[in-house]
């Protein structure tokens, strides 16, 4: 890897994942799953896909980490994009670098973000072999991909941050709760289902659930299909806009 | 001409295409190794300008060459050899110094990265607090580590958009010595955009004025000053301040003529020529005057007058 691109990525990490962040990510969400599970949610839902709701819950909030780091890099950018990136703009380095090192550096962080997730599900399902880490590390990069373009876009168009942050928590509500983070999306009424399926996060949820757990609601090879054009299709328009629109 | 570094030619800008032009049809050369001050009011197009020798805007007209490359067919090569400061500072607080000029050299491959950082902090005046976050600095430090970011890689051209904007008069004269040394020591051609005269004064081997989109005046500070052609003339004379109003007045080089209690203020017009003949009359008189000023027009007096004239035009 190119210099400029690591430069790139270890001042990202610096500025939008300071420690406190770092510390938040890891703790809340294994915090939450743990105290679920001491309070007997797997007595109470009970679910049909033959695993317990709080492992069940686990991809869900692997997918909802990626979804939060990418929003916030995304808050981020607005700001930077009259500062640091508005400089990187007129230095000689290639905008390819540029966005490269952009999302390699997002990436690195979501799987940092998600590791005590995948640490606590190999403690409460059992033995995960190497194939469970390489796919569910294949479904990260690929969801990372998808939303941080997403956000990245996003705040290509918007000028304000405290604007980019109402609008990407309205976004990761309607992303999660009507998807199949929370529940199972086979449980859900049919207009929701329907929505849910035109949900990326639905698809990147359930090829996680199956790569740590063996479960899936949905066709494997389709979701595959479906996260992979998500994500190719967000990185070409932030390509786009980047060498359009951006820091002018 | 080989000594020129800039040649813009018949350069004109608008950000929409139906839109006002904010830079018309301007013609600018800089010569390799002299600081170029763009001097002008706000809104006059210098930052816009900036943008586009920046590589950020494309010209809508005209052409620009530095160092004998096509700016618009070789932007990438013009980068390796400009250094930018933009008007608004480009750091980032969570960061430190140190860190900031790191980044930079990994982004330039900038060779013995260390060592340079550490030469550039001190030439800077920087090195004791480098490793404190840039947030804790005061608006002098953070401005001299944007020099120092720009000047580390020893460019070609500083190309620096205001970089005095809003420090004080001891900060700002410190920067200036810089640039100074940066200049002579170091052979690098500097282009600054200010809105102080006496930046521009100070540091400039040549001026372009800039107002509303067009050059309305070029030169060095001192052709500048007495382009004007006119001096104050300022005269305290005891009791013959007759004697010298009666003498001026027929003067047909002598223009807003006033005279308070024994002071004589007026205007002397083509100062060349009609000086030697008041200094006569003054010698004349000998004792009699008791003080005698004569002053060309200060750089912000100068600056008003352009930006005014063509405004009236």
């Amino acid at each position: 890897m190119n210099g400029p691109i690591i430069a790139i990525i270890q001042r990202n990490i610096r500025v939008y994942f300071p420690l406190i962040v770092i510390l938040s990510s890891i703790i809340s969400f294994p915090s939450l799953v743990l105290i679920l599970t001491l309070l007997g949610v797997d007595k109470l839902i009970k679910l049909n896909l033959g695993t317990t709701y709080s492992l069940f819950l686990i991809p869900g909030l692997i997918c909802l980490t990626i979804l939060n780091h990418s929003s916030l890099v995304g808050i981020g950018l607005i700001n930077d994009k009259k500062r640091s990136y508005q400089l990187l703009k007129v230095l000689p380095i290639s905008r390819l670098s540029i966005i490269l090192g952009t999302f390699l550096g997002v990436i690195i962080m979501e799987i940092i973000g998600v590791i005590p997730l995948i640490i606590l599900i190999s403690v409460l399902s059992g033995k995960l072999a190497l194939i469970n880490y390489l796919l569910v590390l294949f479904y990260i990069v690929l969801l990372s991909i998808g939303f941080f373009g997403f956000f990245f876009s996003l705040s290509i168009f918007l000028k304000r941050g405290i604007i980019f942050s109402r609008i990407s928590s309205t976004i990761i509500l309607l992303f999660t709760f009507v998807s199949g983070v929370f529940y199972s999306i086979s449980k859900l009424p049919p207009l929701l289902k329907f929505i849910a399926l035109l949900n990326p996060i639905t698809y990147g949820a359930d090829a996680i659930r199956y790569s740590l757990l063996g479960v899936h609601e949905i066709n494997l090879v389709f979701s595959l299909i479906v996260l992979v054009l998500f994500s190719a299709i967000t990185l070409l328009i932030t390509l786009y806009l980047f060498n359009s629109k951006w820091a002018r | 001409m080989k000594n020129e570094i800039i040649k813009i030619k018949s350069l004109s800008f608008k950000y929409r295409k139906k839109g006002k032009q904010v830079l018309k049809n301007i013609d600018l050369n800089v010569k390799k190794g002299e600081i170029f001050g763009l001097l002008g009011p706000n809104g006059a197009g210098k930052t816009t300008l900036f943008h586009i020798l920046f590589t950020l805007l494309k010209p809508f007209r005209g052409k620009i060459m530095i160092n004998d490359m096509s700016l618009e067919k070789n932007p990438v090569e013009i980068r390796k050899l400009i250094s930018v400061m933009f008007q608004d500072s480009k750091l980032d607080k969570e960061l430190s110094g140190y860190q900031t000029l790191d980044f930079y050299a990994k982004l330039l491959r900038v060779p013995n990265r260390k060592k340079n950082i550490l030469w550039v902090a001190d030439f800077m005046g920087l090195k004791k607090e480098l490793h404190k976050k840039v947030d804790t600095y005061s608006g002098g430090m953070k401005r001299r580590l944007e020099l120092a970011r720009c000047f580390f890689t020893k460019p070609k051209i500083m190309l620096l958009d205001e970089p005095t904007t809003r420090l004080d008069p001891l900060v700002r004269r410190k920067i200036w010595d810089y640039l100074k040394i940066i200049n002579k020591k170091y052979g690098v051609t500097i282009i600054l955009t200010t809105h102080y005269t006496e930046e521009a004064d100070y540091l400039c081997n040549r001026i372009a004025i800039l107002d509303e989109g067009k050059i309305i005046k070029l030169g060095s500070p001192s052709e500048l000053k007495s382009s004007f052609n006119i001096n104050f003339v300022k005269i305290k004379a005891g009791t013959e301040v007759n004697i010298i109003v009666s003498w001026l007045k027929p003067k047909n080089w002598v223009k807003n003529l006033v005279c308070e209690d024994s002071e004589i203020k007026f205007i002397l017009l083509n100062p060349k020529k009609n000086l030697n003949s008041l200094l006569a009359f003054v010698n004349k008189l000998d004792s009699k005057v008791i003080s005698f000023e004569c002053t060309s027009l200060s750089l912000d007096e100068l600056f008003i007058k352009y930006v005014e004239k063509g405004k009236r035009k």
